[in-house]
């Protein structure tokens, strides 16, 4: 048997974020996190507050330990910016939890992360960029429709 | 470097028919005829290129440590990937290497070709995967099934072809195939996925996948794409001598690991300029076939749209007929 | 599907028989991932059983069987194996694994549900993994407890009676640390059980794995008859073999691959009869339609009229 020939298109691996202000499912303990959220009108935080009391957590970067001592049952809610709300989830992730576990709201996008083929190193550039040095190599960076949840970076060809 | 892989040996991809995408598993271990010789009766390869080969694998590896990478949950698949790759390679090469595993949390491996002579402990071993891949001539790769997905969880690969095995560390089989046209609407990646979490141990399958590729180069990956020329220059080379032009060949074997369940995947690859392959007449016939009935999508993901139509002048001129 | 000699025959505990199979041929049992079931034809019908051990390098396969309702396989078990009766068996299938991203795993069991969580156990000490247990079990009626007695780790809850049971499983999943993975296994009632407690503790569906005894996905399938296009020819298909091999047997031979549903090489034409299809390669039309089916693992379930060649 042959494959069916209708050319569908490369499916796109980019970030696909919530478009309105989730609510957040149920969950025996909540803990919210600001990461680059500057609260604007489509700032979730107020609005999950009033469903479920929570501590606030304002962090780019989750402090150390932040996982320890959280049992099953707890749940992360994450609002902010793009670039820095991947980077925080990558994180979670990277810690154990499960997709249903993490509630995201992307508030603004202001800028994305990308990985180096050359030098395995980040680069933060601002959203929308065409090309860029490496923070790790200097090489010029170009980026492909290509991301990665796992670690909330898009790959890019250097030259 | 240049390892080229003779027609004798060659895995030669195509039946006479146009090519598309289907899931083209079969068990493993039958050996292929094929009209220049013959493949397939192993799972890996241990010819006369093995020794050249492990020499540049070892030597990326140090260059690029991360080309072997793996997430920390992942160290007893790990241990279950190299015992597994170690028997297997000593059974099917018993004058390369040998392999005991009396006790299953420690192995003893020599390899004559290498000059390894290994005590390994499962507690005692840092990053089995990486280890396994200092001996074999294959890329490793292993899926777990983690939060409803099979993902790339452990890495150890210097030959990968046009794509980053570093990036998609961490990856759903799904998010990571995402590049590759007509995959996806088809159901076919879906359908593949969960044929692969239905392996059981015991069970090896193989399917080929084949591309083009302008240098003869082993490491064509995304990270190794800087130290290449430009790809103008590489598409001058091949439009002034298209019998340079590269048929790429991926074994890929599947198996689930016996003490874990997590699937490993490895693939050993084949380059073979056309000039070669052309003078088996039955593949220039095959080949001019596919290459000109492929649709331009699928041809720009095997890497040869831009030079379609001198390599069609090409193997026209090299016909019999 | 494989012949298997019985080599041990012990008591598990009230009730509870356990079996040591080796391959008939003298080859060594394949190895099988912690949690897998062995379904095993006994009695004219296949039940699943879970493997005690941890299935690596295994010289043996011991299974653990409950007697059951009178007339079942179980019972059948109970009371004609004995050491040397031959067994028809397929091969072990792994549906209820360890999470090898688990940063903990929580076992509950209720009676004859403790037997793959033995498995687990064992595995789990191979490879250092931090495990808590909890088993319950009617009075008196404690199953493999002296192998539980030697594997149990030391967060270990052992109590006797539903109520107890229930108590001790909702005490555990409610102080389990993030990224901690429970593995249920016991009667049916038990499974809801533990399903309600982890919701209200809102513990996420993919940290909590339940085991069904169920038939095993490909079972052997009952008997069917495939006639042969215009030959008029006749086929008898039986159980446990597929209509592709018996195609082979008649001479008839179908291109193939995978032979296990996927890659969709061995499709044949249907002219008339009913489908029992179990590929993975067919979508809701075609087999709406009932015209093509995959002879490598579907079968009929009246009388097949094939487009054979």
């Amino acid at each position: 048997m042959r494959g069916d020939d209708t050319p569908f298109p490369a499916r796109l691996t980019v970030p696909r974020w919530p478009s309105g202000v989730p609510d957040l499912p149920r969950a025996l303990a909540w803990t919210f996190v600001r990461a680059g959220c500057a609260g604007s009108a489509r700032c979730a935080i107020g609005r999950w507050r009033t469903q479920e009391p929570a501590g606030v957590v304002e962090a780019g970067d989750l402090p150390a330990g932040f996982f320890e001592g959280r049992l099953v049952g707890w749940r992360l809610a994450v609002c902010g910016e793009a670039g820095r709300v991947a980077r925080v989830v990558a994180a979670a992730t990277a810690a154990g939890l499960l997709d249903e576990e993490i509630v995201v709201n992307v508030e603004s996008t202001a800028s994305a992360r990308w990985f180096c083929p050359a030098c395995g190193a980040t680069t933060t550039v601002p959203a929308g960029a065409g090309s860029a040095g490496c923070d790790g190599c200097g090489r010029r960076l170009q980026p492909r429709e290509h991301w990665s949840p796992a670690s909330g970076q898009f790959l890019c060809d250097a030259s | 470097m240049s390892a080229e892989t003779p027609p004798h040996r060659f895995a030669w991809p195509f039946d006479g028919q146009p090519y598309r995408f289907f899931t083209n598993v079969e068990p493993a271990g039958a050996e292929v005829r094929t009209a220049g010789g013959s493949w397939g009766a192993t799972v890996f390869q241990a010819d006369e290129a093995y020794p050249e080969v492990i020499a540049e694998r070892r030597e990326i590896l140090r260059r690029r440590p991360r080309a072997a990478a793996a997430l920390p949950h992942m160290h007893a698949a790990e241990w279950d990937a190299l015992t597994w790759v170690f028997e297997r390679f000593a059974a099917e090469h018993p004058r390369v290497a040998t392999a005991d595993l009396t006790d299953p949390s420690r192995v003893r491996w020599r390899n004559t070709v290498t000059g390894s002579e290994l005590d390994l402990t499962q507690d005692g071993t840092a990053h089995p995967l990486a280890v396994a891949a200092h001996e074999v001539a294959e890329d490793l790769f292993l899926l777990d099934l983690r939060d409803g997905a099979l993902r790339l969880d452990a890495v150890a690969a210097t030959f990968v072809a046009s794509w980053s095995s570093t990036f998609s560390l961490g990856m759903s089989f799904s998010d990571l195939h995402g590049p590759i046209p007509r995959l996806h609407g088809s159901g076919m990646v879906a359908r593949t996925e969960r044929f692969l979490r239905a392996l059981q141990p015991g069970e090896v399958v193989r399917r080929l996948n084949w591309s083009m590729q302008p240098t003869g180069d082993l490491d064509a990956s995304v990270d190794a794409r800087h130290t290449w020329p430009g790809e103008d220059d590489l598409r001058r080379r091949v439009v002034a001598d298209p019998g340079t032009l590269r048929l790429r060949i991926e074994i890929q074997h599947l198996t689930a690991l016996p003490a874990t369940g997590a699937i490993l995947f490895t693939i050993a690859t084949q380059l073979t300029p056309l000039a070669r392959l052309v003078t088996v007449p039955e593949w220039r016939d095959q080949l001019e076939l596919v290459l000109s009935e492929l649709p331009e999508d699928m041809a720009a993901y095997k890497s040869f749209a831009d030079v379609r139509e001198p390599v069609l002048a090409y193997l026209s001129s090299r016909s019999a007929s | 599907m494989t012949t298997y000699r019985v080599a041990g025959r012990r008591s598990g505990g009230p009730g509870v028989l356990e079996l040591t199979l080796v391959p008939d041929d003298g080859a060594q049992p394949a190895p099988y991932v912690p949690g897998s079931h062995l379904p095993v034809r006994a009695g004219g019908v296949v039940n699943a059983y879970s493997l005690l051990d941890d299935g690596c390098r295994p010289s043996a396969y011991r299974i653990g069987v409950r007697r059951g309702c009178p007339g079942g396989g179980s019972a059948w078990l109970h009371d004609n194996a004995r050491t040397g009766t031959t067994l028809v068996a397929g091969p072990p299938r792994s549906a209820f694994a360890p999470v090898l991203s688990a940063r903990s795993h929580l076992l509950l069991g209720a009676g004859i549900g403790v037997t793959p969580l033995l498995s687990h156990l064992r595995a789990a000490r191979r490879w250092g993994r931090q495990v808590e247990l909890v088993v319950g079990s009617g009075a008196g009626r404690d199953v493999f407890a002296s192998e539980l007695d030697d594997l149990a780790p030391p967060r270990t809850t052992r109590v006797v009676g539903r109520a107890a049971l229930r108590a001790a499983v909702r005490e555990a999943l409610s102080r389990q640390p993030i990224g901690t993975h429970a593995y249920a296994c016991g009667p049916d009632g038990f499974a809801a059980e533990v399903r309600s407690a982890a919701a209200d503790l809102a513990w996420p569906a993919g940290r909590l794995h339940i085991e069904h005894f169920d038939a095993p996905q490909l079972d052997a399938g009952d008997p069917f008859t495939a006639e042969l296009g215009d030959t008029g020819r006749e086929l008898h298909v039986p159980a446990g073999t597929s209509l592709l091999h018996a195609l082979d047997a008649a001479g008839v031979r179908l291109d193939r691959m995978c032979e296990r549903g996927v890659c969709g090489r061995c499709e044949v034409g249907v002219r008339s009869g009913d489908i029992r299809h179990r590929d993975l390669v067919l979508g809701p039309a075609d087999r709406a339609r009932g015209d093509v089916m995959l002879a490598c693992v579907s079968r009929g379930s009246t009388t097949l009229r094939l487009e054979v060649p």
